[in-house]
C-alpha cells in the first residue's frame, strides 16, 4: 500500500464525480455549490468507479486500478474542462453569505463537533474486520470472493451453478441482489488487495461527502451558512446513521445518500428552474436500482416525481392520475422484465397481505417504538413533527416545503404499508430492517426539518393566501 | 407580586411537578416508597465463589484470575432464602472489569431449583451499577443463590481473548427506595456496550430491541419533558407562535446535543472496546482476528487441501446454523462455495462428479457406505479429508 496509490483510490472518484457533476449541473461558482459538487461527486464517482471496474478489468482485476485510474482522470478532468468552458452561459443564483460573530462561533462550534466525531468514526473502522451480518454475507461476499479470485465471475441461481460445472459462475443465498456496490468494493481494493478496515473506510469517504453536499444543497436553497451547518451536525448526530458508518459494509446509506442527491437536484429544478439538475435526477435514477432492490423502488418514485414536475399547466389538475399511472407502466416493466426486486416484493405482498388488527397493531407499535422509543435517531422523530405544527403556516405555503413533504411521504408511506400489512412486520418486530429501511430517507427527513425551521421566506416561492389573491386580481 | 409574577411563579411550580412525575414514571417508582431502602442484603465480593474458572478471596474483594476452558466464568454464593418482591434492586460492583466481556446475573429459586435464570446487566464500566430487577418477570418466589457470569462479547471478540482478570468488589440486593430506582434508571440510561449484530440495524446500550428491562430511554423522556414545558407554557403563561418555539427551540437544542453527547461516549466505548480487542494486530491482518476463529481455521485447511482444484469446483458446505454456513463460506473465497440450503429452492438440481462436500460440525448428509444423498439425487463419494470438525467428500459419481 503506497501512499500516492491509497490517495489516488479516494482521489479518482472525487475527479470522475464531481467533473461528471459540474459538466451536467455547472460550473460551481460558489463555495456551496463545490460542497455539493464535490460531496455528491465523491459518491456518484465512487459508484462509477465500480462500474469502470466492471467494464475495464472484470477479466483481471489486477489492472484494474491502472486502467479506471487513467480513464476516471481522463474523462473526470475533461469534463471539468468542458463546466469550465460552458462557465459563463450558466445563470446561478445568489447564495445568502453574511454571518454575524455569534454564527461565526457557532459554525466553530459546530464544525469542532464534527471533526471529533469524525475522528472517533475512522478511528473505529480502522481497527476492526467486517462485523454486521449483511454486510460479510451479502454486501462484501462478491467483492472479496473477485477481488481474491482476481476476476470476476458471474453471479447465478443455485441450481444454474450446479448443472453447468464446467462454467466459471458462482452462486450465493443473495445471487441476485444488485451488484454495483460490490464492484464499488472492488475498486477501494483495487490496490491494495482486500484488506477489510481499509475497504470499510468507503463509508467514511461516503459519510463526509453526504454532508458536504447536504451543506451545500441547503446554502444553494437559501439556508443561512451557520444554520446549513446545523443541520450537518443533526444529520452526523444520529446514532443509527454513525452506526452504518462506524461498521460499514451494508448498502443503505448509499441508497440514503442517493435518494437525497436526487430529492434535491429535483427540488433544485422545481425550485429554482435549474433544468440542468435534471441530469443529475437522470443519473440518480438510473444508480438506485444498482445499489439495492428497494432502490428501485424508490427510483421509480424519483421518476414519478420528475413527470409530474414536467407536466404542462393544463394537466396539473389530473397529476395524480398520470403520477399513478405512470408508476404503473415501471412496475409493469419491472414484472415484465423480472427485475429481481419484484420477486421479493410479491413474496411479501402477493402472498402474504396481513388482515390481522392485532398483528398490525403489534408492527405499529414496533415501528413506533423504533422512531420514538430508541437510541436510533436522537430527537428526530420528535423534532419533525414539533416543527411540522409549529410552523405549519410557513410551509403550507412554501412550495419546496411542501414538495420536499411529499416526495419524503410517498415513500414513508410504502415503508408504513410493508411493515404493518405484509409478513415483513417480523421485520418491525425484531427491528432488524425497519430503522435500515428508514434510514434510506433519513437524510431526505432531516433536510425537511431543516428547511422547515429555516428556510427563510425570501429564499421561498410562497403561494399567496386566496385573500391576497383576491385582493390582487 | 405582580400577576405576571405569579404567573411565572406557577410556571414553574407546574414544570416542576410534571417533571418529576415524569422522572418518577421513567424510573418505575412508587412515591410512597421511602427515600432510601429499609431493608439491605449486603454480599461482599468474597462472599462468592467460582464455579467456573478460577476466582480467590482478597480482603473483601474476589479476584477472579482465570476463565473456564470454555472461556466463561461463573460466581455464585447462597443466599438466606430472600423474597425477590421485597428485594427489586440490584448494586454490584466490579474493578477493572475488561470490555471484552459481557456480564450476567443469575439466580435460583426456591420454588424451581434446577432452573438456573440469567439476565444480562449492563457491564460494570464506572464502578458501581443498579439494576432494577423488578423489570424482569423470572424475578419472583424465593432466592436461595445469586451469581455473576462472564463470557467473551458474543460475535466481537475471539473467545480465547476476552478474559481478563477482574475483582468482583461486592453486590447488594436492596429493597424499593427512590434511592435505588434513580440509580437503576441513571444506571440504565447510561450503560455502555459494544458493537453487536444488530447494531446496524438498532441502538441502544443494550441493543436487542425491547428484549431486555429497561427504563423508558432518553430520548423518549427528554421529548415527554419538552412536550409538557409546551403545554404548561400554553396554558400557564398563554405562549404562543414564536414566544412559545423560541424557548421550545433552545430546550430543543441542548437536549439534542446533551443526547449527543451521551451518544459520542457511547462511541468512545465502543472504540476503546474495539482498540482492546484489534489494537495491537497489524492493519492487513486485524481481519484474520475474529470472534470465530474456528471457522477460520477450518476454512484456512480447506483453502489449502483444495489450493490445486481448478476454479469452477463446486463446493458445498453445511453446518450447524445458517450463520455458520455463511460464515464458512465467506472465509473460503475465492473458493467456489455455497451453502447446502440452496437445495432447499432448488431440490431437483443434480451435483456432478468432482464436486467437493463439507460437513463442518455436523454429519448431515451423512455417506450410507459410500452413497450420499444430497437434494433428491443419490451420489458415490469419498472422504478426502476429516479432522476434529470437518469432514470433506469428493462427489464420484451421480448415482440417480
Amino acid at each position: 500500500m503506497s501512499p500516492l496509490s491509497s490517495t489516488m483510490v479516494w482521489l479518482v472518484p472525487l475527479m470522475l464525480g464531481s467533473g461528471l457533476w459540474a459538466a451536467a449541473a455547472g460550473w460551481p461558482r460558489r463555495r456551496a455549490e463545490f460542497a455539493t459538487t464535490l460531496g455528491g461527486g465523491w459518491i456518484v464517482g465512487a459508484l462509477l468507479c465500480g462500474q469502470a471496474m466492471r467494464l475495464f478489468a472484470a477479466r483481471d482485476l489486477s489492472i484494474g486500478f491502472a486502467r479506471v485510474s487513467a480513464c476516471a482522470l481522463v474523462l473526470g478532468s475533461t469534463a471539468w474542462m468542458l463546466a469550465w468552458f460552458a462557465r459563463g452561459r450558466i445563470a446561478t443564483q445568489p447564495v445568502s453569505a453574511t454571518t454575524s460573530g455569534g454564527g461565526r462561533f457557532a459554525s466553530a462550534a459546530l464544525l469542532s463537533a464534527l471533526v471529533w466525531r469524525a475522528w472517533l468514526l475512522a478511528s473505529d473502522i480502522v481497527l476492526h474486520p467486517v462485523l454486521p451480518w449483511d454486510a460479510w454475507a451479502v454486501w462484501m461476499m462478491k467483492a472479496k470472493t473477485w477481488v481474491l479470485a482476481g476476476h470476476a465471475a458471474p453471479y447465478v441461481s443455485f441450481g444454474r451453478w450446479l448443472i453447468l460445472p464446467e462454467l466459471d459462475v458462482r452462486t450465493a443465498a443473495a445471487w441476485n441482489y444488485p451488484e454495483a456496490l460490490p464492484w464499488t468494493l472492488t475498486w477501494f481494493a483495487a490496490d491494495v488487495g482486500w484488506i477489510e478496515p481499509w475497504i470499510n473506510l468507503a463509508w467514511f469517504g461516503l459519510w463526509g461527502s453526504l454532508l458536504a453536499l447536504h451543506y451545500g444543497q441547503w446554502r444553494v436553497l437559501g439556508v443561512s451558512r451557520v444554520h446549513s451547518l446545523t443541520g450537518v451536525y443533526l444529520l452526523a448526530s444520529l446514532p443509527l446513521l454513525d452506526a452504518h458508518v462506524a461498521l460499514g459494509g451494508y448498502a443503505d446509506l448509499w441508497v440514503a445518500a442517493l435518494m437525497s442527491l436526487g430529492a434535491h437536484a429535483w427540488l433544485r429544478w422545481r425550485e429554482r428552474g435549474e433544468r440542468r439538475q435534471l441530469a443529475i435526477v437522470a443519473a440518480i435514477v438510473a444508480l438506485l436500482p444498482m445499489l439495492k432492490l428497494e432502490g428501485a423502488v424508490w427510483s421509480i418514485v424519483l421518476s414519478v416525481a420528475v413527470v409530474i414536475g414536467a407536466l404542462p399547466a393544463r394537466l396539473r389538475s389530473k397529476r395524480l392520475f398520470i403520477g399513478a399511472a405512470v408508476a404503473a407502466f415501471a412496475l409493469a416493466l419491472c414484472v415484465t422484465l423480472s427485475v429481481p426486486w419484484v420477486a421479493v416484493a410479491r413474496r411479501y405482498v402477493h402472498d402474504s397481505i396481513i388482515v390481522d388488527g392485532a398483528r398490525v397493531a403489534q408492527s405499529l407499535h414496533a415501528f413506533a417504538n423504533a422512531l420514538w422509543g430508541q437510541w436510533n435517531w436522537n430527537l428526530l422523530w420528535f423534532a419533525l413533527p414539533a416543527a411540522l405544527v409549529w410552523k405549519r403556516a410557513l410551509w403550507s405555503r412554501s412550495t419546496a416545503i411542501r414538495r420536499m413533504v411529499v416526495l419524503v411521504a410517498v415513500p414513508s408511506l410504502l415503508i408504513i404499508s410493508l411493515f404493518a400489512f405484509t409478513t415483513a412486520s417480523r421485520y418491525a418486530q425484531s427491528y432488524s430492517a425497519v430503522n435500515r429501511l428508514l434510514l434510506q430517507l433519513t437524510p431526505m427527513f432531516v433536510s425537511l426539518l431543516v428547511l422547515v425551521l429555516w428556510l427563510p421566506a425570501e429564499a421561498q416561492r410562497l403561494e399567496r393566501a386566496p385573500a391576497e389573491a383576491d385582493a390582487s386580481a | 407580586m405582580t400577576a405576571a409574577r405569579w404567573r411565572y411563579t406557577a410556571f414553574v411550580a407546574a414544570l416542576v411537578t410534571a417533571w418529576s412525575t415524569l422522572l418518577l414514571w421513567a424510573a418505575g417508582l412508587d412515591p410512597r416508597e421511602p427515600l432510601v431502602p429499609a431493608r439491605t442484603h449486603s454480599l461482599p465480593g468474597s462472599r462468592f465463589h467460582a464455579v467456573f474458572g478460577t476466582a480467590a478471596p482478597e480482603a473483601q474483594r474476589l479476584q477472579v484470575s482465570a476463565a473456564a476452558d470454555d472461556h466463561s466464568a461463573l460466581q455464585t454464593t447462597a443466599v438466606p432464602d430472600l423474597a425477590a418482591a421485597k428485594f427489586p434492586i440490584l448494586h454490584y460492583s466490579f474493578t477493572d472489569f475488561p470490555r471484552t466481556l459481557e456480564l450476567s446475573f443469575v439466580f435460583r429459586t426456591s420454588e424451581a431449583p434446577d432452573d438456573v435464570q440469567a439476565i444480562l446487566l449492563p457491564p460494570p464500566t464506572d464502578g458501581a451499577v443498579t439494576f432494577d430487577l423488578s423489570r424482569v418477570p423470572a424475578w419472583r418466589g424465593t432466592i436461595v443463590e445469586v451469581g455473576f457470569s462472564q463470557f467473551p462479547v458474543a460475535q466481537l471478540v475471539p473467545p480465547e481473548e476476552g478474559f481478563r482478570p477482574f475483582e468482583l468488589a461486592g453486590a447488594r440486593l436492596e429493597s424499593d427506595s427512590w434511592r435505588g430506582r434513580f440509580a437503576a434508571a441513571w444506571s440504565s440510561w447510561f450503560a455502555h456496550s459494544p458493537w453487536q449484530l444488530i447494531s446496524v440495524s438498532a441502538i441502544g446500550p443494550a441493543e436487542t430491541g425491547d428484549a431486555l428491562p429497561h427504563a423508558p430511554r432518553p430520548p423518549l423522556v427528554i421529548a415527554l419533558a419538552l412536550g409538557m414545558l409546551v403545554a404548561i407554557g400554553r396554558l400557564v403563561l398563554g405562549w404562543r407562535g414564536e414566544r412559545l418555539g423560541r424557548p421550545l427551540c433552545v430546550a430543543a437544542a441542548i437536549a439534542w446535543v446533551g443526547l449527543d453527547f451521551v451518544w459520542t461516549q457511547e462511541l468512545r466505548y465502543r472504540l476503546h472496546t474495539d482498540r482492546d480487542v484489534w489494537g495491537a494486530i497489524p492493519f492487513a491482518q486485524r481481519q484474520d482476528h475474529v470472534a470465530d476463529a474456528d471457522t477460520l481455521a477450518a476454512a484456512e485447511r480447506l483453502k489449502t487441501l483444495l489450493a490445486s482444484e481448478p476454479e469452477s469446483t463446486r463446493v458445498i458446505v453445511n453446518a450447524e446454523t445458517p450463520h455458520e454456513i455463511l460464515r464458512l463460506i465467506y472465509f473460503l473465497a475465492p473458493l467456489n462455495a455455497t451453502g447446502i440450503s440452496g437445495y432447499a429452492n432448488w431440490p431437483r438440481s443434480t451435483i456432478q462428479a468432482g464436486s467437493v462436500l463439507v460437513n463442518f460440525r455436523v454429519e448431515r448428509p451423512r455417506p450410507i457406505g459410500y452413497i450420499l444423498r444430497i437434494g433428491l439425487t443419490k451420489v458415490r463419494v469419498k472422504v478426502i479429508d476429516r479432522n476434529e470438525d470437518m469432514v470433506v467428500y469428493r462427489v464420484e459419481a451421480l448415482l440417480r
